[in-house]
C-alpha cells in the first residue's frame, strides 16, 4: 500500500530555518553565525498520497514561500541524511553549515500536521582553511553527514568536508540549576563574605534548548578528498573514504586511524582508478563496500587481513559492446553505493543508470534502471559542460523495494522493483502550490510527443538533484535540490501510525 | 554522398555550455547536414561505411563513417586536453574527474599508436577501407585500461610499436621537450615528491610512455588551448577561431608520429600516419 506512485498532494509548508537558531546555544563557538545566514529558501513539503475528497479539509497553515529568487553558492544543499528512527533529518551545506530538522509529534486533532519536519537546529560544522604546506584551500563544504545510533537521550552525528571529519553531540537542555552558594543568577562569583546561610541548588525548568557540542575532531589523515564516511554496526567503528584510501577510525580515538584500503600506486602517473564511494554492512561489522570510478564494485572482509588489498568479492558488469563509446568509462564510474537494509543487495549509481546486485552474484546487477537513458546521445555535450561528471546519489526505501535516484531538471525517479513501474517526478517550488497534486513527469526524446513532455533539449542541466534521502522506515523522502530541501510525504503510509 | 561534407571543427561543437542539447559531436548526422568543407581525401567513403562503430552516439548499423569518426576523436581528445590544461579549471578539482580524463587521453593516444602502427602492416595505405580494427581500438576495456581483446592478436605488431619507445625518447622532439620544459607538468600527480615513471614496459600506463606523453602532454603549447571550440565557435559560417591553430601546429604537437623512430622499425608507417593526421588536421582547421 505504500508506494509514492499516485499522483501526490502536495503541502507545502516553509519552515523558515532561523526558528531554530532561537533555540540554539552555542555549540563549538561557531552557531552564531548561523542566524542571520541560513539560507530561507529551504523548503518542506508534504506530499500526501492519493486523491481523496479531504483533500479540501486541508488546512495549510502556513504561508507559501518566501520569494527567494537568488542563491549563494554556500546555500546549496550537498548532503542530507535521516537518522535511524527518522525522527530527525540533517542537512549539510556548501557553506560549512549543518541543518537539523525534527518531526513534530502528532497532533490528534490535526491528522495533516503530523509529522512535519521543522528546524531543530543549526550550527556552522566546518569553517574554510588553508593548508600552507601544500598551499591549498580547504573548502567548507559538508560532503557527508551520518548519524549514529542512538544510545542515550542525546544524538550524535559524524560531518565532514574533504579533509576534516567532526563528532557532534546534539542533545537537549529544559532545565537549569538555580540557587548555587558561590556564584549569582549570571554565574559571577559571589564575594564570600556576603554568604550568611547555605543553601541546595535546585533545577528549574526552563525553554527547551537545543546544544550542538564538538564531541571529537579526526583530522590529518586524509591526502585526498573524502567523499564517504560510514559508521560500523558495532557502534564502535567507522571509516572515511577518499580518493584513494579507506580509514577505520574507532569512535573514541582521534590521533590514529587505520589504512584498510589503499590503491595509490607507487607512480601517480599509473593512476587510472579513484575510490568513489564506500559504506559498511549494516549488519556485518567485518564486511564493507567501496565502488570504483570503472564502475567496479569491491567487497572486502577486514577478518582477512589488516590491509584489505584483496576483495573478497568482485562485482563488475562486463561492457555491452553495443553500447560501447569513448565514454564508456565515465558512465560506469560509480557515484553511489548503498547496501539494502536486508544487507543482501547493494545499489550503485552511475551516470545513466542504478543498478541493484546481489552479494551473492558478482557476474552482473540483478536489475538494471534507466534513469535518463535519453542523454546517451548527448554524451559529448555532457562531457563538454562536466556535467557528465556529477554524482547522483541513490536510496532504498524502509523494504529495500523501492529505489529513488536524482536527475536533472529538478527531476527524480523512483522505481518500484517488484511491479517495474518507474514514475519522474518533479521538486520544483512551481509545482509545490498548496495541495498542488504532485504529477509524474515524462521526458519525450524524440518520437511523439505527448502533452505536458518535457523534451530533452528543453531540461534544465543546472537544475540537478544530487542528493536524496528516505525515512528508513516510513514512505518520507527528502530532496535537495541546490538550495531547496522538499519533504515528501506518503498519505497512506502516514495514516497508519 | 552527403557525407562528402563534413563541418569544419569548430563549427561541429556544441556552441555553448548551456546548450547541452546539441547533438552535433555525438550525431554523425550533423557531420552530413553541416556546411562546409569539402573533404578532399580520396579515400573511397563507400568502402568505409560501416566499418567503423558508433562510437559517441550510441547509434548502431549505419554509424560514423571513419573520417567522422576520427574527427569526433580528435575533437574529444583536445576537449580532454582543454580540460586538464584550462587556466579556468579550480587547481583543487576533483581528483576523478582528472583520472577520468586522463583515461580518456590515454585511450585515444593508444588508439592513434596502434592505428599508426597497424594499419600499414596491414593495409595498403592507398585504400584502407575495411578496418577490421576500428570497432576493438575504439576503445579499451574499463576494468584493466589494456587494450580489449580482439587486440591481443596484434601483439607482434604491438611489440613492434613498443620497440619504438626507446627510439622515441631519443628524438629530435623529445631534446626539445626536455630543454624547454624539464619539468613537464603531469595531469594526476599531486605529489612533487613521486619519483619520475620508470616502468615503460607497463602494458595499463602507456602515459610511461615518456616520448609520447613528454610531447603529448608537455610540449604542448597549451595557450593554443585557450580557446574554446565548443564556446567560440557558435553557430553555421566559416569558423572564426580555426586560425588560432594552425595545421602545422597541430601537426607538430604530434610529431611523434612522424619522426619518432629514426633507430629502430620501419619508419614508413609514421609517415604514413603523418599524412592521415596532415588531413585529420586539414580538417579540423576547415582549410
Amino acid at each position: 500500500t505504500g508506494t509514492l506512485y499516485p499522483a501526490l498532494h502536495l503541502c507545502p509548508v516553509e519552515r523558515s530555518p532561523c526558528t531554530g537558531t532561537q533555540r540554539l546555544r552555542s555549540g563549538g563557538g561557531h552557531t552564531q553565525a548561523c542566524a542571520h545566514t541560513l539560507p530561507c529558501a529551504r523548503v518542506c513539503s508534504r506530499a500526501l498520497l492519493s486523491m481523496g475528497e479531504d483533500a479540501d479539509t486541508r488546512k495549510i497553515n502556513h504561508s507559501f514561500l518566501r520569494d527567494h529568487n537568488y542563491v549563494t553558492e554556500a546555500d546549496i544543499i550537498s548532503t542530507v541524511e535521516f537518522n535511524q528512527t527518522g525522527e530527525l533529518l540533517a542537512t549539510g551545506d556548501k557553506g560549512g553549515r549543518v541543518v537539523i530538522f525534527q518531526r513534530e509529534p502528532e497532533c490528534n486533532n490535526e491528522p495533516y500536521c503530523q509529522g512535519e519536519y521543522n528546524v531543530y537546529s543549526t550550527f556552522q560544522s566546518h569553517e574554510p582553511e588553508f593548508d600552507y604546506l601544500k598551499s591549498l584551500e580547504i573548502e567548507e563544504k559538508i560532503n557527508k553527514i551520518r548519524w549514529l545510533p542512538q544510545q542515550n537521550a542525546a544524538h550524535f552525528l559524524l560531518s565532514t568536508n574533504d579533509k576534516t571529519i567532526k563528532l557532534w553531540k546534539v542533545s537537549e537542555r529544559d532545565k537549569r540549576p538555580e540557587g548555587y552558594n558561590l556564584k549569582d543568577e549570571e554565574g559571577r562569583l559571589k564575594d564570600v563574605s556576603t554568604v550568611t546561610s547555605l543553601q541546595v541548588p535546585v533545577l528549574k525548568p526552563m525553554d527547551l534548548m537545543v546544544e550542538v557540542s564538538p564531541r571529537r575532531v579526526f583530522a590529518n589523515a586524509h591526502t585526498y578528498h573524502v567523499n564517504s564516511i560510514s559508521v560500523n554496526s558495532d557502534c564502535e567503528t567507522y571509516m572515511s573514504a577518499d580518493d584513494l584510501r579507506i580509514n577505520l577510525w574507532h569512535l573514541a580515538i582521534t590521533d590514529r586511524s587505520f589504512n584498510i584500503v589503499d590503491i595509490k600506486p607507487a607512480n601517480m602517473e599509473e593512476l587510472t582508478e579513484v575510490i568513489t564511494a564506500a559504506e559498511f554492512h549494516p549488519h556485518h561489522c567485518h564486511l564493507f563496500v567501496y565502488s570504483s570510478s570503472k564502475g567496479t564494485l569491491r567487497l572486502c572482509d577486514m577478518r582477512a587481513a589488516a590491509l584489505c588489498d584483496k576483495h573478497a568479492k568482485l562485482f563488475e558488469e562486463p561492457e555491452d559492446p553495443s553500447n560501447r563509446s569513448f565514454f564508456s568509462e565515465i558512465i560506469s564510474s560509480i557515484s553511489d553505493v548503498k547496501f539494502s537494509h536486508s544487507g543482501r543487495y547493494l545499489l550503485t549509481r552511475d551516470y545513466l543508470t542504478v543498478k541493484v546486485w546481489d552479494l551473492n552474484m558478482e557476474n552482473k546487477p540483478m536489475e538494471t534502471y534507466q534513469v535518463h537513458d535519453y542523454l546517451r546521445s548527448k554524451l559529448c555535450s555532457l562531457y563538454e559542460n562536466d556535467c557528465i561528471f556529477d554524482k547522483f546519489e541513490c536510496a532504498w526505501n524502509g523494504s529495500d523495494s523501492v529505489i529513488m535516484t536524482g536527475a536533472y531538471n529538478n527531476f527524480f525517479r523512483m522505481f518500484d522493483r517488484n511491479t517495474k513501474r518507474d514514475v519522474t517526478l518533479e521538486a520544483s517550488r512551481e509545482s509545490s502550490k498548496p495541495r498542488a497534486v504532485l504529477k509524474p513527469r515524462r521526458v519525450c526524446a524524440g518520437g511523439k510527443r505527448r502533452k505536458d513532455d518535457i523534451s530533452v533539449d528543453s531540461l534544465d542541466f543546472t537544475k540537478k538533484i544530487l542528493h536524496t534521502a528516505w525515512h528508513p522506515a516510513e514512505n518520507i523522502i527528502a530532496i535537495a535540490a541546490t538550495n531547496n530541501l522538499y519533504i515528501f510525504q506518503d498519505k497512506v503510509n502516514s495514516e497508519m501510525h | 554522398m552527403a557525407q562528402r561534407v563534413v563541418t569544419p571543427y569548430p563549427a561541429t561543437v556544441p556552441p555553448t555550455v548551456s546548450d547541452v542539447s546539441d547533438t552535433a559531436l555525438c550525431s554523425p548526422r550533423r557531420y552530413m547536414l553541416g556546411k562546409g568543407a569539402k573533404r578532399k581525401h580520396e579515400e573511397n567513403e563507400d568502402e568505409l561505411e560501416g566499418a567503423a562503430p558508433a562510437p559517441a552516439s550510441g547509434e548502431p548499423a549505419d554509424g560514423p563513417s571513419k573520417a567522422s569518426y576520427t574527427l569526433q576523436r580528435q575533437t574529444i581528445f583536445n576537449m580532454s586536453l582543454m580540460k586538464l590544461y584550462s587556466q579556468r579549471a579550480p587547481a583543487d578539482a576533483s581528483l576523478e574527474r582528472r583520472v577520468l580524463i586522463n583515461n580518456m587521453l590515454r585511450r585515444i593516444q593508444d588508439e592513434l599508436k596502434q592505428e599508426g602502427a597497424l594499419r600499414p602492416l596491414l593495409l595498403p595505405a592507398s585504400s584502407p577501407p575495411e578496418d577490421p580494427l576500428c570497432p576493438a581500438t575504439a576503445t579499451t576495456s574499463p576494468s584493466d585500461g589494456t587494450p580489449s581483446a580482439p587486440l591481443s592478436t596484434e601483439a607482434q605488431s604491438k611489440d613492434k610499436n613498443g620497440s619504438q619507445r626507446p627510439g622515441g625518447s631519443a628524438s629530435p622532439a623529445e631534446e626539445r621537450t626536455s630543454a624547454a620544459d624539464p619539468a613537464p607538468p603531469n595531469g594526476l600527480d599531486m605529489s612533487p615528491s613521486a619519483p619520475p615513471s620508470s616502468s615503460p614496459s607497463s602494458s595499463s600506463g602507456f602515459l610511461t610512455d615518456l616520448a609520447l606523453d613528454d610531447i603529448l602532454f608537455a610540449d604542448i603549447d597549451t595557450s593554443m588551448y585557450d580557446f574554446d571550440p565548443c564556446t567560440s565557435g557558435a553557430g553555421a559560417g566559416p569558423p572564426k577561431v580555426a586560425p588560432v591553430v594552425t595545421a602545422d601546429d597541430l601537426v607538430k604537437t604530434l610529431s611523434p608520429y612522424s619522426g619518432g623512430s629514426p633507430s629502430s622499425g620501419p619508419s614508413q608507417p609514421f609517415k604514413m600516419d603523418l599524412a592521415e593526421l596532415d588531413h585529420i588536421m586539414e580538417v579540423l582547421v576547415g582549410s
